[in-house]
């Protein structure tokens, strides 16, 4: 059955700049155009994770009782129809101070400055599945963010990955095909960079006789790129004489400064549909649809709110909104088939919604405010951690065990002690 | 590290504690007197002394203050691992920090600093510090500089690092080799700008012939929106612009010039203006009437797909100050790069919305427009719009920039082939290929090339030719792969001393952000630098070259954090002067020009904590309450009054260590410490309590410190940094003076007492208290540059060289121009 989506719905959330949805009929036979590999192996995971930078207003997030019965403050009451689609936690954090930077560790458990320290650095859960997805779609990862960024993503390399903010942009790539001439260039731009990074590799040997001992350490950097590079051409050439998938979708109007939630939700449920990516991450640093929220400020004035009553409400209106979409986005999911064959997506694609800073008003990196929905794990509870000292658990437990789900083969993911048994039920 | 330098200072206090017949810490006042007499010669010994007599009262096992146990610590060396934290007792002894007030006993001054010379010493070995200097690749600043000068392109517009990564910074500072990352993400697109950089300089093809533009009112063809459509309602003699260039308004776009101009070039754009209404009696428009009116000429490609407002590839390209004396034709020669459409605006204009604010105008000065179609009905909102606001602007008073004709002419080349092709490949033909890889390269590499250094691109170019690519096709790919070789991305140097082109590589990259000159160059090849005086009189010669500027700019925004401007805007509704005269524009600006001052006039570097000047444009002088300053640019102005005056009377810092919400007197406080005393406190512990910001009323943000100070742990840290930062609570998170919090109406009370027991009363103090510390604060100042002039952060081990610079600008004056060329000539410059 199409997925039918609530127009209204989706035009309130949008705003009046948006001409035509995105997701408004994207189709079925999409599916079958854009899924490479629909076969009798088990169908592939997904991951998508939302991070916003100032935290979640915590009296308003953390319900009072733990477990299945629990009250929904306001800012979970959007959710209440998924309730049993997701699971919430408190007092998971990463145990790192240094407010806007120790955020940066959010989907890493690692603080940038303190990545030379760790053996993967402070690459972030979704490159870690991202690499294990590798040429197996045509974007490995589909890095996003609204107004900006704050510096969620990181690489192995503890590079920062640079999020699309244009949703034309993140469009084309996804869905529209490049004429025969341009095909034909990008083909040929592509042979040269080769020819150019094999040309390079033999520059860097002798370079490499010009150093010393310290500096050969610094200039695997560059190498490591030669190679990475090499490879990234090598899937660029393997899908460049493949169709890209055919959606009835209009390409958004408008550039960076007019995305909303919505929009980049519906491209990131389409990206999943069409099997485009298996990964994708979403940065909200605007509040997004400032009109329909009736907001003078911005959302960073909000989150110093300085316990004044009136930044309060702006903050909650912000936040509010945020899990609004996001509960429409687990609409989508959950009544779009997926690609495989089997099930509807949200069957197959964990969800993580949350932030590195636990308050935004104090810049603490504790208690984070986290929410895991989607995939095969056991839902609809409050699991209270440990709040003592001594006794807490690390957020990356929760991670390894959403990336050993998500197919990988792996013990320990940055600062993990174990895994998060109670998801598994 | 040798053997004998792996005795552990417990180990000589237990020997020393054995021949005094005493056991460990347990001494007698009498031995403590002894062992630390001040007149006694000073050796290992005797520092170990001086230390057990004066810090471990504290520091000592079993609760060491602030986690410092110097009981452990093994002897001061440069690789020693306690390194920093000698380091850290150099510095608070010498800042008179520490012992604490509260201490028992206090050393004598001159003992405190030979026991720091004697530690400085100790942590410099002979050559210990052979390659303080990791290998680091161009940021991207530096990599847009050299393709300008490489290729000797205009890059006022063109950009070809415009889609790089951020560059990361390591303690403000862009260029520091630990901290810039080569990435994929980096390599990918280094791959894509040097294509683009040689199309570039190749201009490939005939010469286009230039072509003549004119336009006449309107300008606005299409969509120009309700003001022009407005206008030519009254006249088609001219088209106005009646905002500074804001959002979507502030815009005179040459709509015929669809698609923007066809090729890269010099263009000649003549604009028959007039300046209107400066004179004004319109209060409301806070629009200034000392200064003239300034018309701008800013341009922006058409590949924005939207011209009628602020554009990402915008770039203001002229400006000019318009006479009152009617109209005139203004001429600017500008470079234009090929899709890019010239727009006129009003630099200094009102910011306002422009029909909206003249409604409310017109009821206050031209009440009798205000009612002039009683009972009429309307056909829907805009056509009232249209006739009412047609009538407005019959009568409207407010300054204007009135266009009657725009001529564009170009695109023109000095010569032709251009100087960038011609440059690339020799004047001979036909070419000869390995010739010009080879010459490129050269200059690419800043140095001679080694014996076959560049075959594996010179076989690349030979496989592409046997594949059948022409040979401008095989020429870019060889060009492009000079350009994406670690020769060219890279600065390295060999350790040791450097040789004579890496040392013109550090010149130039210092002082200009940029590959060395034709004359620095040819002085490298003849090996004349490393000669008595070879690097300053080049030094010299580089400073006066405006090509300087990249030093000013960029090493005053790492040194005082200037970068984070505008990554948290201000709140519109409380700082509404920030928006209106797009202050955020000058603030750096005045911190540049300062600086710049002091390097130019070889001023004294105190200037920097006081001053009883200011330099200022129009704008900040008005914020600042300075009288008689128009214009943008920045003017040298006595100071109105102490609360202005050295760096911490400057917006920009002010608003750099503010978030744009509210300010923080710890996060000020932190900022002097590192920036100016060169004392970065520890960051706090994990799991630390963060404080939670209560602007209510209740209590003010003292308060909440003296609770937070109460925790020892805390303490030890904000009893050094809080003091630092109360009286800089006078400003408000943009600089602005204020004597009250504007959220809770608490009076701000800026008093507090300096570590040394110095009670500061307000900002005043606080300056005057750093004027008294001019020789720490010369010795952080000499850090930053050696970090910015190696690239390479300051280590323990550089200590003792940079207290022998320091007391040298002391005897020359501590003149900055001086301390510049201090650095240049350090053994710090000339070694890795």
């Amino acid at each position: 059955m199409p997925p039918s989506i609530d127009r209204r719905l989706f035009l309130r959330a949008a705003g009046a700049t948006l001409a035509l949805p995105l997701f408004e009929s994207a189709l079925p036979r999409a599916s079958a155009a854009g899924f490479i590999g629909a076969s009798a192996t088990p169908p592939p995971k997904r991951l998508v994770c939302v991070g916003n930078p100032f935290g979640m207003y915590p009296p308003a997030f953390y319900p009072a009782e733990a477990g299945a019965e629990y009250v929904a403050p306001a800012l979970l009451a959007p959710l209440e129809p998924h309730r049993a689609r997701f699971t919430l936690f408190s007092h998971l954090d990463h145990a790192v101070s240094g407010g806007h930077d120790g955020a940066r560790a959010f989907l890493s458990g690692v603080r940038p400055i303190h990545a030379g320290a760790m053996p993967e650095r402070n690459i972030t859960i979704d490159q870690k599945a991202a690499e294990f997805v590798g040429a197996a779609t045509r974007v490995p990862v589909l890095n996003l963010c609204l107004g900006g960024t704050w510096e969620m993503c990181w690489t192995r390399d503890a590079v920062r990955v640079p999020p699309i903010g244009d949703p034309r942009r993140a469009f084309d790539l996804l869905f529209v095909e490049e004429s025969v001439v341009e095909a034909t260039r990008l083909g040929q731009a592509l042979d040269r960079d080769q020819s150019i990074l094999d040309a390079l590799r033999g520059q860097a040997r002798a370079f490499e006789q010009r150093l010393g001992g310290e500096d050969r350490c610094k200039f695997e950097e560059y190498l490591a790129a030669v190679r990475d590079v090499e490879k990234r051409l090598a899937v660029s050439e393997a899908w460049l004489h493949e169709p890209k998938p055919e959606v009835e979708a209009e390409r958004p109007e408008g550039g960076a400064r007019t995305a909303q939630l919505a929009l980049w939700f519906d491209l990131i449920a389409l990206a999943l549909q069409t099997d485009s990516t298996r990964v994708a991450t979403l940065e909200i640093t605007a509040p997004g649809a400032t009109n329909s929220l009736d907001l003078a400020g911005s959302y960073h004035k909000y989150s110093h709110h300085g316990s004044q009553p009136d930044l309060i409400d702006g903050l909650m209106r912000i936040e509010r909104y945020q899990t609004v979409e996001l509960a429409r986005f687990l609409d989508v999911l959950a009544r779009t088939p997926d690609p495989s064959g089997e099930g509807v997506l949200l069957d197959h694609t964990m969800v993580l919604f949350g932030s590195g800073l636990g308050n935004g008003n104090s810049h603490s990196c504790l208690d984070l405010p986290l929410l895991v929905a989607g995939g095969r794990f056991k839902h609809g509870r409050h699991v209270a951690c440990p709040a003592e000292a001594g006794r807490r658990t690390p957020l990356c437990n929760l991670y390894l065990t959403l990336l050993q789900e998500f197919g990988l083969e792996i013990e320990s993911f940055g600062t993990s002690t174990g895994t998060m048994s109670e998801l598994l039920g | 590290m040798s053997a004998a330098r792996a005795h552990s200072l417990v180990a000589v206090l237990a020997l020393t504690g054995a021949l005094l017949g005493a056991a460990g810490f347990a001494r007698t006042n009498a031995e403590q007197e002894e062992a630390s007499d001040a007149s006694a010669p000073l050796d290992r010994e005797g520092v170990r002394a001086f230390m057990a007599t004066y810090c471990f009262e504290c520091h000592a096992p079993p609760e060491p203050k602030g986690d410092h146990d110097f009981t452990q610590l093994g002897d001061p060396s440069p690789s020693a691992a306690d390194a920093a934290t000698w380091a850290l007792v150099c510095e608070q002894l010498s800042l008179g920090e520490m012992p604490p007030r509260k201490a028992k006993q206090h050393p004598e001054r001159e003992r405190a600093s030979e026991v720091v010379a004697w530690i400085s010493g100790a942590l410099a070995s002979a050559d210990a510090h052979a390659s303080r200097a990791q290998l680091r690749r161009l940021n991207a600043h530096e990599y847009r500089n050299t393709i300008r000068d490489l290729l000797a392109i205009d890059t006022s517009i063109f950009d070809p690092t415009r889609d790089f990564p951020p560059d990361e910074t390591h303690h403000g500072f862009v260029n520091v080799g630990e901290a810039l990352v080569t990435s994929s993400f980096l390599l990918e697109q280094d791959l894509v700008a040097a294509s683009s950089s040689i199309e570039r300089a190749l201009l490939a093809g005939e010469r286009p012939e230039p072509r003549s533009y004119s336009f006449a009112p309107p300008f606005m063809k299409w969509g120009g929106g309700l003001l022009p459509e407005v206008v030519r309602m009254n006249t088609s003699a001219f088209e106005e612009i009646y905002t500074r260039p804001m959002g979507l308004y502030g815009y005179l776009v040459p709509d015929e010039l669809e698609g923007g101009v066809p090729h890269a070039g010099e263009y000649v754009m003549r604009i028959k203006a007039a300046a209107i209404g400066r004179f004004h009696p319109y209060a409301a428009l806070h629009n200034d009437t000392l200064e003239p009116i300034r018309m701008g000429i800013a341009a922006a490609s058409s590949a924005d797909g939207h011209l009628r407002g602020k554009s990402p590839s915008e770039v203001r390209v002229a400006e000019f100050e318009l006479g009152d004396d009617g109209p005139r034709v203004y001429e600017a020669r500008v470079w234009l790069e090929a899709g890019y459409v010239p727009r006129v605006t009003y630099d200094n204009g009102p910011s306002v919305m422009p029909m909206l604010e003249f409604f409310n105008l017109r009821a206050k000065h031209h009440p009798e427009l205000v009612d002039l179609y009683p009972g009429r009905q309307w056909k829907d909102d805009s056509e009232r719009l249209f006739t009412e606001g047609a009538d407005f602007l019959r009568v409207y008073a407010g300054p204007r920039v009135r266009v009657f004709s725009i001529e564009l002419e170009g695109p023109f080349y000095p010569t032709w082939p251009p100087a960038s092709r011609t440059r690339l490949l020799g004047e001979e033909q036909p070419i000869d290929l390995a010739a010009t890889f080879t010459r490129f390269a050269d200059r690419a590499f800043r140095r001679p090339l080694d014996e076959g250094e560049l075959d594996p691109i010179l076989e690349l170019v030979e496989r592409e030719r046997v594949a059948g690519a022409s040979e401008l096709d095989a020429l870019r790919t060889g060009l492009a792969a000079i350009l994406c070789s670690p020769q060219f991305l890279y600065l390295a140097a060999t350790s040791g001393r450097l040789d004579e082109h890496e040392l013109a590589a550090r010149l130039s990259y210092f002082l200009w952000s940029s590959m060395p000159d034709d004359e620095l160059r040819a002085l490298a090849d003849e090996g004349a630098l490393s000669k008595p005086d070879g690097l300053r009189k080049q030094a010299e010669r580089m400073l006066a070259d405006p090509r300087s500027h990249a030093f000013v700019e960029h090493f005053t925004d790492g040194w005082l954090r200037l970068n984070q401007i505008g990554s948290m805007p201000p709140d519109p509704e409380r700082f509404p002067f920030y928006y209106r005269s797009d202050m955020e524009l000058s603030l750096a600006k005045e911190s540049h020009a300062f600086f710049g001052h002091l390097l130019a006039e070889n001023l004294d570097v105190g200037n920097f904590l006081d001053s009883d000047f200011v330099l200022v444009d129009s704008v900040l002088a008005r914020f600042y309450g300075v009288p008689e300053i128009a214009g943008s640019a920045f003017q040298k102005a006595p100071v109105p009054d102490r609360r202005r005056g050295g760096l911490l009377g400057q917006a920009s810092v002010l608003t750099a260590t503010a978030n744009g919400i509210d300010t923080s007197p710890v996060i000020r406080g932190v900022w002097v410490l590192e920036n100016l005393l060169g004392t970065p406190p520890k960051p706090p512990p994990p799991g630390v309590a963060a404080l939670d910001p209560d602007t209510r009323g209740a209590t003010d943000i003292r308060a909440q410190l003296a609770k937070h100070r109460a925790d020892e742990s805390c303490n030890s840290c904000h009893a050094k940094i809080d003091p630092m930062g109360f009286p800089l609570e006078s400003y408000d998170p943009i600089g602005g003076w204020r004597g009250n919090y504007a959220e809770s109406g608490l009076v701000v009370d800026p008093s507090s007492q300096a570590p040394d027991g110095t009670a500061l009363r307000h900002v005043g103090d606080l300056k005057d208290w750093l004027l008294a510390h001019k020789a720490q604060f010369a010795r952080c100042l000499t850090e930053k540059l050696v970090t910015y002039a190696t690239g390479a952060p300051v280590e323990p081990a550089d200590r003792a060289e940079v207290d022998a610079l320091v007391e040298q600008l002391a005897q020359q004056g501590y003149g900055l121009r001086s301390l510049v060329l201090l650095v240049i000539e350090s053994e710090l410059f000339a070694r890795k």
